[in-house]
Parts: C-alpha cells; structure tokens; sequence
C-alpha cells in the first residue's frame, strides 16, 4: 500500500478503530495493540476500496473481530481485563463513562455504531452479522440500562 | 443522547500517526511464521470435542496457518477460464472465517483428517485430507457428506473424491442454507465411506459477521422467456442463492445462464466453476443454492445474471 495513503488511512480512522476495540477491551493498551495490528491488515491486504465508507465498514469489521479474538483468547487464559485507570477524559461526566463501561460490550459497540457514527439499524445489523430486531433490541436495552444506572447513581 | 456522543468522543488513543505507523512497519518486518500465526486453536478445538461423536478423535492444535491451506485449495485452478472470463481469485480476508477442527477417523489405515472449517458467514467449507502415498490408494474411496443445521437439514455434498496432490489427498465439501446465515449454528455432520461413517458437530461460532448482497423485494423478471419469475437472490464470497417460482428448466440438457457481471462489465459463468448445487422446493417455489469454487469479492459484482435476467446491483 502506499506509504501517503496508508498514513491518511491512520490519520482519517486511527480513533474510530481505537473506540471500537476499546468497546470491547476497556484497557487503552490492549485497544492500542487491537489497533495496531488492524492497520498491520490494512497495510497487507493491499485491498484496495471502492469508498470511503467501504474502507470504514472493513475496517470496523476487522476491528471487531480481533477484539472478539482477543477477548476470548483472554477469556480462556482466565486473565482479567481491568482497566488501568489511566483514562482522565471521562473526568467531565465519569457517571456516564461508568455506565458505559457497565454495559456488555455487544450493546456498547451497539451504542457506539448508532449515536456515534450514525449508523442505521440496517447498517448495524450488516456489520455486527446479527439480524435488525436483535440491533434494536440491544439499542433498546442498553439504553434501558444506561438510564437505570444514571438513575441510580443520582438518587444514591 | 449528545453526552453519549460527547462519551466517545473523549476516547482518543494516545499513538501519534508516526506512532502508529512505525509499529505497523516493525511488525511488518517480523517474521513471517509468528506474524501469521493463527489465534488460539487449543481450545477450540476442545470445544467442539465435547460434541463429536464416538468415532472421531482429535489431533493436537498446532501452528499450521489454516489460511494458507484455504487459498491453496481455491486458488489451485485459478487460471481457469470461466465463460468469456478468466477469474482471478478474489482477495479473501479468512482472517476470523475459519477454526480448526482436526477430527481424525481411521479407515483401512488411512486416517481421514477433517482439518477445519472456514465459512463466510453463509455458506461452509469443511476441508480434510487423507495420508496416503498416491491417487491408486485411494481408488474406490468415494466419501459422502450429509449436514444437519440445527437439525434442519440443509446442503448434501455426495460422492466426493479426495484428490492426490504429491503428498496427501486433499478433499472438501461444503453446506449452504437457503435462508438465514451459519452464524452462532451449530453444524452436524456425518462422512460416510464405503464401510462405515464418523460424525461430529460444530458450532459456527469462529465468525462475527456475514458478508452477502441480497435482493428480496419480489419479482426481478423471469428466469426464462415465460417460465419461472425469480423472486429472491443472493450472492456471498463463497455462494450464490436465488429462488424461482418453476423448476421446469432444471435439466442439464438445457443450458442457461448463470453468473455474475463485474464492475469492468465482464461476464462470469458460474455454470462450470460451481461445486455443487441443490435445488430444494417449498410450496410452489423452488430454491437453488450453489457454493463457488474459491471465494469471490461481491463488492466487485455489479449484477447478477439468471436465465434471461440481468439484475443489477448497483
């Protein structure tokens, strides 16, 4: 791949590829690590793509299946992911960054692909290979979930 | 929902492009073996050996990069010329579409070896190979194939002959549904030989995400002149669906066409390059269901031709 096109690839999606697989890692290491080796595909695949918005479904599909990869790799090992704490941007609504982190990550990456990168159902469905009632359904739950926990948390 | 927003908009890593691209350059330059190893085998492999049947054993994991063994079994005939096209294999991302299965079956000292599975989502290739020393062993040693998904009976695979390639016999066999996808299914299947048969059952559950282009809002024309309208279709890497009111054209007397058009306008005949096809009926439509050769990119299609029709993607 082109060494100019590969870098605008990491400039354009470096944090779109990060907040997926940090939706399923929760550890900004092991988000980075996820990250590095999709670019590592990218750069070796030497696919080329019809659009823009081609490049960012593959990219977000690969993503997700490392993530998946990895977590159940860890999983198996019987490692437990936990966060380092080293995250300082949520400081501005940390009840909000602890919801989300309280949510499972199918209904997180869920929340992120639909308020975040505006995608649709249908797009959602295609991208996370389940059917278009199972996205909503997370959409709705999550969204259940994220209320009760705000909810909570304020009358606690 | 703009806190949600305003949530992941804060989640930012902290690599610099230059960060970013100076790791991909380093791994790039490792070696080979341990850039292209496949994830974590062992287990599932346990996994589905808690499902086999009596006759199957297990083979240890090991490194073998299943990937490699998947192109070289579709890229085998690549120089094939196909209708008015030469094809080239697609570019396939197999990385996540396939799993290691390595269930072994010993059959008049040959063990039969059922390597893995890859699937895009759709449609499923089980890949095995037979030790033997050349094609004369294996004279006579027809195999056939018969898969349930979630006790739904779906494609059949019969009378399949390994093939010697200098070293081994290589065989494959595949399953396809006519509707809904592999993903988060568990596959059963048995290979019969000609004395006996082994079994064994495989969830689908290595693979996140189906890739296929489908049109189902009803009638795209008719398959030939006055005969059968063509009310669903379906395209995959590795399949191709379409389902039809008549079945009357179905004789290999007949010769239709059958394929896809590229991007370049192209024409691609799937008619000589299929595995297999099966023609399966509900009520008074007919659905037929073919799995290709090697895996094709769909992005690249931009129509697909049955019979008379040509039914443009994009």
């Amino acid at each position: 791949m082109d060494s100019n096109l590969f870098t605008e690839y990491i400039t354009k999606y470096r944090n779109m590829v990060y907040r997926v697989a940090y939706s399923y890692m929760k550890v900004p290491a092991d988000s980075e690590d996820i990250m590095q080796e999709v670019f590592l595909k990218l750069y070796q695949s030497g696919k080329s793509f019809d659009s823009e918005e081609h490049l960012k479904a593959w990219l977000i599909r690969v993503t997700i299946n490392k993530a998946k990869d990895e977590l159940k790799a860890s999983r198996r090992k019987q490692t437990e992911l936990i966060s380092d704490g080293a995250d300082t941007t949520y400081a501005a609504n940390s009840d909000l960054h602890e919801a989300m982190q309280a949510l499972s990550e199918d209904y997180r990456i869920a929340v992120y692909l639909h308020y975040y990168e505006g995608y649709g159902v249908k797009d959602i469905a295609r991208l996370l290979g389940i059917s278009e009632a199972n996205v909503k359904t997370r959409l709705k739950r999550a969204r259940e979930k994220l209320r009760a926990f705000l909810t909570d948390d304020e009358r606690s | 929902m703009s806190e949600i927003k305003d949530y992941f908009e804060g989640i930012t890593t902290s690599k610099s492009v230059d960060d970013i691209a100076k790791s991909v350059m380093a791994a790039e330059k490792r070696p080979e073996k341990s850039k292209m190893r496949f994830k974590p085998l062992a287990v599932a492999a346990a996994a589905a050996v808690a499902l086999v049947g009596a006759t199957v054993g297990v083979g240890a994991a090991n490194d073998w990069d299943y990937s490699q063994a998947f192109r070289a079994l579709f890229e085998a005939n690549q120089t094939r010329t196909y209708g008015e096209t030469l094809v080239e294999p697609a570019e396939f991302d197999y990385d996540g579409y396939t799993k290691t299965l390595d269930m072994q079956h010993e059959y008049k000292g040959h063990t039969i070896d059922v390597k893995w599975i890859a699937s895009d989502g759709i449609a499923a290739v089980f890949l095995y190979e037979i030790e033997c020393d050349s094609q004369e062993e294996l004279d006579g040693l027809q195999l056939s194939f018969n898969a349930t998904v979630d006790e739904d009976i779906s494609y059949s695979h019969t009378n399949i002959s390994p093939i010697f390639d200098g070293e081994k016999a290589i065989g494959s066999t595949r399953i396809i549904l006519e509707e809904d996808t592999l993903i988060g299914k568990k596959v059963d299947f048995n290979i019969y030989t000609p004395d006996d048969d082994f079994t064994a059952s495989v969830p689908i559950d290595f693979i996140e995400t189906a890739e296929y282009i489908e049109l189902s809002a009803g009638d795209y024309g008719s398959f030939l002149d006055g005969e059968g309208s063509i009310s669903e279709v379906r395209i995959s890497p590795m399949s191709m669906m379409y389902k039809i009111s008549d079945w009357s054209h179905n004789s290999d007397s007949g010769r239709y066409n059958r394929g896809y058009i590229l991007e370049d306008g192209s024409y691609v005949d799937t008619w000589q390059y299929w595995s297999g096809n099966q023609v399966k009926q509900y009520g008074d439509e007919y659905c037929s269901l073919i799995v290709f050769d090697y895996p094709i990119d769909i992005t690249k299609v931009s129509a697909i031709v049955l019979g008379d029709t040509t039914i443009e993607l994009k």
